[in-house]
Formats: structure tokens, sequence, C-alpha cells
């Protein structure tokens, strides 16, 4: 049993986190223009985020909580509901999940360089929105 | 808009004869609007004499003033002269420093009182401050080194403040012809603006870091590992890591030198957003960075798993020792530095290369494998040394 209440809470927090982070006038365009193709898979959850590259012309950004994307995934992290949590709230280092293989990961070398630095706003806004109105998920 | 100030006053400021600088101003050296001068171009007539005292002709001034290469002549505005003038001699009655030693504290802040002969209003304050912390206990031989940390730190800051100033804000400015009076106009507003916030801002990372730095000296108070040379100086047990790209030579002459210094930069950033808050870099040179760490379990994890991230050139590599280090001026030196360089160079692109002190250190690890490639001879050494690649465990 994960600290999520269930799937829907932890895709409730995920969406707004990407929501907020898009409608921010800072981060939104900075997050865009990463041009993010990342698929997160919550394995013990069934849960599957897919964040797209941004469009520009209508400054959105894109996601899908499915596999029926239309643009290829260039950086896939897998792991647990709980390891999830942690990772999102930065309490996870990357590298050493992959090698206690709490987190698997398949990516090209530009991607990871360009990511897991980019992937910072997406951490902070979780961390905060947890602590603010999910305190049973706060590590 | 700049106010108008007197010819005499402009002459004054600018360090020359009233006749100079309304000829210079005629000239088009000085920008001046309507005939009227103001602080701005008291302070680019202040850059014109200290060219012509470096040489620079009538003709290269005017071409440069013109296009506006001259307009950084707010700093002046920003940074007053300090007239005082004050030998070392009486800096050491008023301070109670010996005069050698503020001779030496000067050399070491990039003023040397021999190429400068005096000290002035500023400097006697910085060694009054210097006094102070000699007073209270803390020892010489620490505080010349802290001393001489602080000045190449904060000389890479200032000269990173200025390149960047000049790349972002002035050459744009440059590029859109703008007048040079405008330009320097825009420039003093914008530098007033950030220089104010600039000292919080360091004072904030300052505290920050020393926080961190203070917990981690705790922890390495619990541990073993920290003993004193002959000399005095300080020796820490630390895992000693370098990483750098393989073939990254090859990617610049391939790729052109924007996309490698590209490619760095974000390589860079990955260590820095991946690394464990345990591990610190003590510097990057050009594509390789420097790392140390109290635990060599966590960073030789770390090393694992962050070049697993990288499955295309130019691949990571990793060398990674673990050993005793002299500590000084917030960097790591002695053999056992040169030893971990050493492995790295011997490494393969993703492949993380080890001694027999790591392995030795981690002794069993259910996430990491070791396997001995055997005795390798390493430059500069004079035994063969015992190396691991180190992987994933396997399932």
């Amino acid at each position: 049993m994960s600290a999520f209440k269930s799937k829907r809470e932890l895709r409730k927090i995920l969406n707004r986190v990407l929501e907020e982070l898009d409608a921010d006038p800072k981060l939104g365009p900075k997050l865009r223009a990463a041009g993010l193709q990342q698929r997160f898979e919550i394995s013990d959850l069934g849960l599957v985020l897919n964040i797209g590259p941004g469009d520009e012309s209508v400054e959105r950004l894109h996601w899908k909580f499915s596999d029926k994307i239309d643009w290829k995934p260039k950086l896939t992290m897998k792991m647990s509901a709980d390891v999830a949590n942690s990772y999102l709230q930065g309490k996870e280092n990357i590298a050493i999940a992959i090698v206690r293989k709490r987190i698997s990961t398949s990516c090209d070398a530009r991607a990871a360089l360009r990511y897991f630095p980019a992937n910072r706003p997406i951490l902070d806004r979780y961390s905060e929105i947890v602590a603010k109105d999910y305190p049973h998920l706060a590590i | 808009m700049d106010a108008e100030i007197s010819l005499a006053e402009a002459s004054r400021r600018a360090g020359v004869s009233t006749a100079t600088l309304k000829r210079w101003a005629e000239e088009g050296l000085v920008p001046v609007r309507d005939g009227r001068f103001t602080a701005a171009a008291a302070a680019q007539g202040r850059v014109v004499a200290r060219m012509r005292e470096r040489g620079y002709s009538l003709d290269d001034l005017r071409e440069a003033a013109q296009d506006g290469r001259l307009a950084f002549g707010f700093s002046e505005e920003l940074f007053p002269g300090v007239e005082e003038s004050i030998s070392p001699a009486e800096a050491a009655a008023r301070t109670g420093l010996e005069a050698e030693l503020i001779e030496r504290l000067m050399t070491l802040l990039g003023t040397p009182v021999g190429r400068e002969g005096t000290l002035n209003a500023a400097d006697l304050k910085a060694m009054e401050h210097c006094a102070s912390v000699l007073d209270s206990g803390f020892p010489l031989i620490a505080f010349l080194q802290l001393v001489r940390v602080y000045a190449q730190s904060l000389r890479k800051i200032a000269d990173a403040e200025v390149r960047l100033f000049h790349v972002y804000v002035h050459e744009p400015l440059m590029r859109d012809r703008v007048a040079p009076l405008d330009m320097a106009g825009e420039m003093e507003g914008l530098a007033a603006d950030l220089l104010p916030v600039a000292a919080p801002l360091m004072d904030y990372m300052h505290n920050r870091y020393l926080r961190f730095y203070i917990e981690q000296d705790v922890v390495g108070h619990m541990e073993e590992g920290e003993t004193r040379t002959q000399r005095g100086l300080t020796r820490v047990k630390m895992a000693l890591c370098f990483v750098d790209l393989t073939g990254f030579t090859r990617y610049t002459e391939e790729e052109g030198d924007e996309e490698a210094i590209d490619l760095v930069e974000r390589f860079v950033d990955s260590v820095e957003a991946t690394l464990p808050a345990e591990s610190t870099i003590v510097k990057t040179i050009g594509d390789e960075v420097m790392i140390v760490s109290r635990d060599p379990v966590t960073l030789t994890e770390w090393a694992v798993g962050f070049l697993g991230l990288f499955q295309e050139r130019p691949r990571p590599r990793v060398g990674l020792h673990y050993g005793s280090a002299v500590y000084r001026d917030g960097d790591y030196f002695g053999s056992e530095v040169n030893l971990a360089h050493r492995v790295v160079n011997r490494a393969l692109g993703g492949e993380v290369l080890v001694t027999e002190p790591v392995r030795d250190a981690i002794k069993r690890s259910e996430f990491l494998d070791f396997d001995p490639i055997g005795e390798v001879n390493l430059k500069g050494f004079p035994a063969p040394v015992e190396l691991y690649v180190v992987r994933q465990a396997a399932d």
C-alpha cells in the first residue's frame, strides 16, 4: 500500500503541478522551451504520465495520463508510487536510485543532460503542493 | 536624464584641462548634448584620458566612442574614487598589523602595495577588518588561506559580472546603434539597480553554504580520517572523483565550439543536479569535473547511476580513488588526487574505474559489482595499481 490514498490522488496532484507550472508566466515558458518528452510510469498504481513538447503557438505544455501520444518519449522513468513521492519531493537522488533499482530509466544522452535540471521546477512545485494540501505525503 | 554640470566640474572629474575636455567634446570623443556637460560625459572623459595614457590614438578612441565602446564610464559614478593615500607603515601604525603582513595581504588581494605604492581608505578599512579577525585569535596561517580563497573566488565573480554585462547589455546596445550618451545612461541605470542586490545575494549564498558545510564538518568529526602533515597542513580522507566526457575534443571539432560549450554547461548542470548532498564539486576544468565526498559508497553509486543515463557519445567516464589528500585554499592536493586523475584517464566512455581502496571501503554491496581488470601502470606512479570496473549489480 502506498502513501497515496489512490491512483486518482497522485494523478490529481501531478495534473495540478503541470497546470500551475504551465500557467506560471516565468516557469511555463521555460518548461515549454526545455522541450520535455518524458514518460513517468508508476508501476504499482498503473499510472502513466507523458509530458510532451510544448506548443509555442498556443503557449501550452502537453501532457497525458496515457500512452496514446503523438510524440516519442526521450526519457522514461519507472518507479513505485512511494519512490515517486520521494523523488518528486527531491528526496531521492536519481543516480543512486537507478543503481539501487528504485527507479529504472531509458533515455538518450541529450535528454538526460537537459531534463534533469529542467525537472527541478516540477519537483519544487510538487513539494509546495504536498506541504500545503497533502501533508500525509510530506517526507 | 543626467543633470548638467559645468565644464570646470566636468574637467575636474575627468582629470584633464577644460580646454582638452572641450576639444574632445568637439571631436566626438566625449558625448555632450547641445554643448552641455553631464556626469556621464565627464566619466567618459576620464575613460578617454586613461586610454590616452595607455597609448591609444585619438582616432582609435573617436571610433570607439562613436560605436559606444567607451560608454562604461558609468562605473566611475558607481565606484567613486578614493583620494586618500596611506603608506604601508602608516597603515601598520593605524591597524596594529605589521607592514610586511599588510603588503602580503594586499598582494593576496591582487592589489600589491608594490604596484600601487600606497593604500586608500577602503584598503585601510579592509586591513582593520583583517586585524580584528587576527585579534580574535584566528590563526594567521588559516586566515591567509582564507583571504586567498576569497580573492580568487571574488575575482572570478567580478570578472564574470563584467563579461556577462558586456555580452548581454553593452553589446546589444552597440548593435542597436544606441546613441553613446543614451547608452551610458541606460547602462548606469541598470548597473545602479544591480549592484546593490549583488552583496545581499552573495551574503545569502554564503550563509547557505556555510550552514551546509558546518553540518558536513560535524559529520566529519564523527568519522576518522583527518590528520596533520609535518608542516601542519590538514590531510583529509576523501573519496576523490574525476568525471569527464570521452571524445570531447573530437566532438568539439565536429560540432563546433558553441555546441561543445553548450554540452559542457548541460553536463556540469546535470552533475550538480544529481550529485548526492554529501558530495562537493571542487572545480571544473573544461569538460572535467572534480568531486570529493567523505562517503565513497554513495559517490560510487552515484557515478554508476549517473553514467547509466548516458547511452550516446560523448559518454562520460569516471575515475575514483579513496585516500588522504592535503586540503589547502579550498582545493585538494597530493599524490592521491593525482592518482584519481590518472585513473579517469584509463577509463573508457561509460565506465566507472576505481582503485582498491574504494572497493575495500565499500566492502560488499548488493547494488554494485566490481570486476578486476588487473594491475595497471599509471603515469608518474612507480608501482602498478589494481583497478576495478564498477557496474550496477546484475539481477
